[in-house]
């Protein structure tokens, strides 16, 4: 019965396998090439390989990679990225990072930078108003994540008392520079 | 005229269908002639619908070269249940309640309809479907395909349906590494 999926376009091998969930019809292209082809010609575009950005303390000094083709066995390729100015002093660590930007947090001024390691573009995000900077930094749980839907960028912070205490939005400048990072491929 | 003595239940349509003299006469490639209601073959198949609206119906039988008898028989059998059990003012409506949902359920008659059918002839089905315009039996064939893939792994997937692993080793060594780092969320 092979030669039957021969005969069966490939438009309607695709109503078959689109009833199928995501991920067991990604698997099926393992089936053979017809098949593969069908899947991989009717799929939404894949988005721009992901890659890692880390951002690492050892020592006292504080570096950024940038880590590629994870796939490949002990072939994978890193790159350190440059840290601008003000990213790099004593009581900095790292927030979290989202679309290729760091999310930095400033124990000693008391604020978030939030950095492009590509573009060397940095803005620093003061803290929530209610909040004194120092100590109450310390005790405090911060996340920054980026909201589809805005567009928006924001720095949620949760002090260690539970309620979340104030919310920062410093969405399109910032926005816009993770454009700019993501037309800039790193070296293979 | 040689009429094909078919299911019980397709012939007893026929039959009404012909007292009102309100059917199409359809010829399979090997020369077998089957009648249906034009209503339903023209509410269920765009090709059909276009011939009737064009006058390209042949009444000693509408050549279709490219099904078979047994296809056909099933394609004419499909429209004569369809017209039965389903008046089309609830079809209309049901269309329409679940315009919204990615694929309309078949409903327990066409499951069994296509259950009973072997490999060769549910895929012969879904060709003829599909040169026919036919989207509801398509929908119902494609589904009962897809019923026979779930929780099956590719290689339980290629015995199931004899197709040729024509991957080499590497290759597919390739795609299986591409796999475990995917992420997938449509």
């Amino acid at each position: 019965m092979g030669d039957r999926w021969d005969r069966i376009p490939a438009d309607i091998l695709m109503e078959i396998l689109r009833r199928l969930p995501p991920s067991p019809r990604q698997h099926l292209r393992l089936i053979c090439r017809h098949w593969r082809s069908a899947i991989d010609d009717r799929s939404p575009a894949k988005q721009a390989r992901a890659v890692v950005l880390t951002f690492v303390t050892w020592r006292g000094r504080h570096r950024a990679y940038v880590l590629d083709d994870l796939t490949k066995h002990g072939a994978g390729s890193g790159r350190e990225l440059k840290l601008p100015r003000g990213a790099v002093g004593p009581g900095v660590s790292m927030v979290s990072t989202c679309n290729g930007l760091l999310c930095l947090r400033r124990c000693w001024d008391g604020d978030f930078l939030v950095v492009n390691p590509v573009t060397g573009e940095t803005l620093a995000v003061p803290p929530p108003s209610e909040s004194s900077p120092g100590a109450s930094m310390e005790l405090a749980l911060d996340s920054f994540a980026y909201h589809p839907e805005t567009g928006q960028y924001k720095i949620v912070r949760v002090p260690s008392s539970g309620a979340v205490k104030g919310v920062h939005a410093r969405g399109h400048v910032v926005a816009g520079r993770a454009g700019a990072r993501r037309d800039d491929e790193p070296p293979p | 005229m040689e009429v094909d003595k078919g299911k019980g239940e397709a012939e007893e349509t026929r039959k009404v269908a012909e007292a009102d003299r309100d059917t199409v006469t359809l010829k399979s490639s090997d020369g077998k002639l089957f009648e249906v209601s034009k209503e339903a073959a023209a509410r269920l198949s765009t090709v059909l619908a276009g011939m009737i609206a064009g006058g390209s119906i042949d009444d000693n039988g509408t050549d279709l070269k490219q099904i078979g008898s047994e296809a056909l028989e099933n394609v004419v059998d499909y429209c004569n249940k369809h017209a039965n059990s389903i008046p089309s003012a609830a079809l209309i409506s049901s269309s329409i309640s679940f315009n919204t949902a990615p694929f309309k359920e078949p409903e327990e008659w066409e499951r069994k309809f296509v259950d009973r059918l072997s490999h060769d002839a549910l895929f012969d089905l879904v060709e003829a479907a599909n040169f026919l315009g036919m989207e509801r039996l398509l929908d119902v064939t494609c589904h009962k395909i897809s019923e026979m893939m779930k929780g099956k792994s590719p290689d339980q997937i290629r015995e199931v349906f004899n197709i040729k692993n024509d991957y080499t080793k590497e290759e597919l060594e390739e795609i299986r590494q591409e796999l475990a780092w995917a992420f997938y969320d449509d």
